[in-house]
């Protein structure tokens, strides 16, 4: 048996030059990407990370005892039930959001797979696909027995087939990002910037928070899931490298396009998590700590690598790390019927906490949680409704998330005209985006629309209850119910209640 | 019946009213507040701006030009 390294670039690298049919037959542009290149632009293509198949195999069916073993030692349904009912929304909300995206990104990987220019791409993009159905099966796997438990985590594999709000806006970003890209944008989108740029935030941080409450299940699902996404997120760096050499205003373009993009998803998914749903003794640093470490470091000095530009809204987004998860809890957790999993109402240690960790910020917010609390002191525990929004709220056009851009005293929400058509955007990047490319997006409805164009109920109770696939079992509610030691009379003093 | 993308200082997210046409400006400021009065106290004295210009309290949605899906802002008399 001659050793790896005597066949392992035959194997890898192997190319050749078609003799019935042209390059470009073989690798239409609408598949393979733009810009088109003959395959000798990309022949350098070279991985960081080289494995074989074996090896892979090897290697992976080693996890996959790992993750097992933790769940038939501590990944049971009583074990799950000994958690923070709070922390369990945000097993509830990363378990919805990406079990059946990263089934898309097995689609996103098989495009590559076939259709990238050079082998060693994709022989990389199909343990890509490899590595993106085991994120989506191993969710799936250990939270399906939790739904005769709990009925909210049914919505692990229920969410994206739904209407839903939140579902609508993760379908309008998973559709795009790798469900139908091409291999090059792909490569940019997904592999450079969502994994390398934000999934050390989500499976580091995120999994660091995991450890802190003691939920080893969550943490070895996340730690397991990372090994293979910090392999295959290498395939974005090598793809960018040529499309710097030939188009770089296409390249920061993609950049700039899907950080944003990603960044909302980001900072709500992990926000709700790291500042809110995880106990306050538990928290290890706020989310913005998290991004500064994990993401704004790295991601600065890999863009000065590759010669590229900070996106042009970077003031924004820096803006944006101090307010937009926090505008969207707030206003989520005041239509939280409207989502899969429950909230929880920041008391006077946590608001203590958040005012330290975001002095400039938080100011603004105090406000709104003293009304909230407020409104739960005036009707006691339980009457969740007392507590709920009733008016239907808008919606981004781009993003089809809440218009939740900027900050309580100055929203960014800005109407548009455009082709004698009204629009509406949470943010001027929403805008930007959406401008640089109206034939990709200006069919799309957003929730408002749906309801405008009769697709969609108006009342909010018929709204969620019709349209949304929600009832009174699954719905989000208040995990307390209001019922909280620290309301009640002068609790809405954010001073008074603080217990040392 | 009209919609508008309505917001209303100190809250997190905009709310979508429906008013009648001929209802007031005055109509359409306390619709607004109680859109967001889970997360905002009212407001002592308010009124609406639109394109840069606070709006006759006294007139009517129509009368003031308002559109479906515009964007109306509450001013409030506080802060």
């Amino acid at each position: 048996m001659p050793a790896q390294a005597d066949w392992f670039d035959l194997a890898r690298k192997l190319d050749w030059e078609f003799s019935y049919v042209s390059e470009r037959d073989v690798y239409p542009e609408p598949l393979s990407g733009s810009p088109w290149l003959g395959h000798a632009s990309w022949e350098g293509w070279d991985e960081p990370y080289r494995t074989s198949f074996s090896e892979y195999v090897e290697g992976q069916s080693k996890k996959e005892a790992a993750v097992r073993a933790v769940r038939d030692a501590v990944g049971q349904v009583d074990d799950f039930q000994r958690h923070d009912r709070a922390w369990l929304s945000t097993v509830k909300l990363h378990a919805a959001t990406f079990s059946l995206a990263e089934f898309a990104a097995v689609i996103g990987n098989l495009r590559a797979a076939r259709f990238a220019r050079d082998s060693a791409w994709r022989n990389t993009a199909l343990l890509g696909a490899l590595d993106e159905l085991r994120h989506t099966q191993i969710p799936l796997f250990i939270l399906h027995e939790l739904v005769r438990w709990d009925p909210q985590f049914d919505w692990t594999h229920k969410f994206y087939h739904t209407n839903n709000w939140v579902a609508i806006a993760a379908r309008h970003l998973v559709d795009e990002l790798l469900l139908t890209s091409n291999p090059i944008e792909f490569a940019v989108a997904t592999n450079f910037v969502f994994e390398s740029g934000f999934t050390n935030l989500q499976f580091v941080g995120l999994s660091s928070m995991a450890h802190g409450v003691g939920d080893r299940m969550f943490e070895r699902m996340l730690q397991s899931i990372q090994t293979d996404e910090a392999r295959h997120a290498q395939i974005g760096g090598p793809v960018l490298e040529v499309l710097m050499r030939e188009d770089p205003e296409y390249a920061q373009a993609l950049v700039d396009k899907w950080f944003w993009r990603t960044w909302l998803f980001f900072s709500i998914v992990t926000g709700f998590a790291m500042d809110y749903l995880t106990p306050l003794e538990k928290r290890v640093q706020s989310f913005k700590e998290f991004v500064d470490e994990w993401v704004l470091d790295q991601f600065q000095r890999v863009l000065k690598q590759y010669g590229l530009a900070l996106p042009w809204y970077w003031d924004t987004f820096i803006h944006s790390l101090d307010y937009y998860h926090h505008m969207v809890y707030a206003s989520a957790y005041s239509y939280r019927a409207t989502v899969w999993f429950d909230f929880v109402l920041p008391g006077p240690n946590e608001r203590a906490w958040l005012a330290e960790k975001y002095p400039s910020a938080w100011g603004e917010f105090e406000p709104v949680w003293d009304r909230i609390s407020e409104r739960w002191s005036e009707s006691g525990p339980g009457v969740e409704w007392y507590v709920h929004g009733a008016t239907p709220i808008g919606f981004c056009n781009l993003c089809q998330l809440v218009l939740s851009g900027g900050t309580p005293w100055r929203n960014t929400a800005r109407v548009v005209m455009l082709k004698g058509r009204k629009y509406v955007f949470c943010s001027e990047p929403c805008q930007r985006i959406f401008e640089h490319e109206p034939d990709r997006y200006e069919d799309h409805l957003n929730v408002v629309q749906r309801i405008l164009a009769g697709h969609a109920p108006g009342n909010v109770l018929e709204l969620l209850r019709s349209y949304f696939g929600l009832n009174e079992f699954d719905w989000g509610k208040d995990v307390r119910h209001g019922a909280y030691p620290w309301l009640g009379a002068g609790s809405t003093d954010r001073n008074k209640g603080v217990v040392p | 019946m009209i919609p508008l993308h309505g917001f209303v200082p100190g809250d997190t997210c905009g709310v979508l009213v429906l008013v009648e046409r001929q209802a007031t400006i005055a109509t359409l400021a306390a619709l607004l507040a109680q859109a967001a009065s889970v997360r905002v106290a009212p407001a002592t004295t308010s009124a609406v701006r639109f394109e840069g210009r606070v709006l006759d309290s006294t007139v009517t949605v129509a009368a003031a030009g308002l559109s479906p899906l515009d964007r109306v802002d509450l001013v409030v008399g506080r802060r």
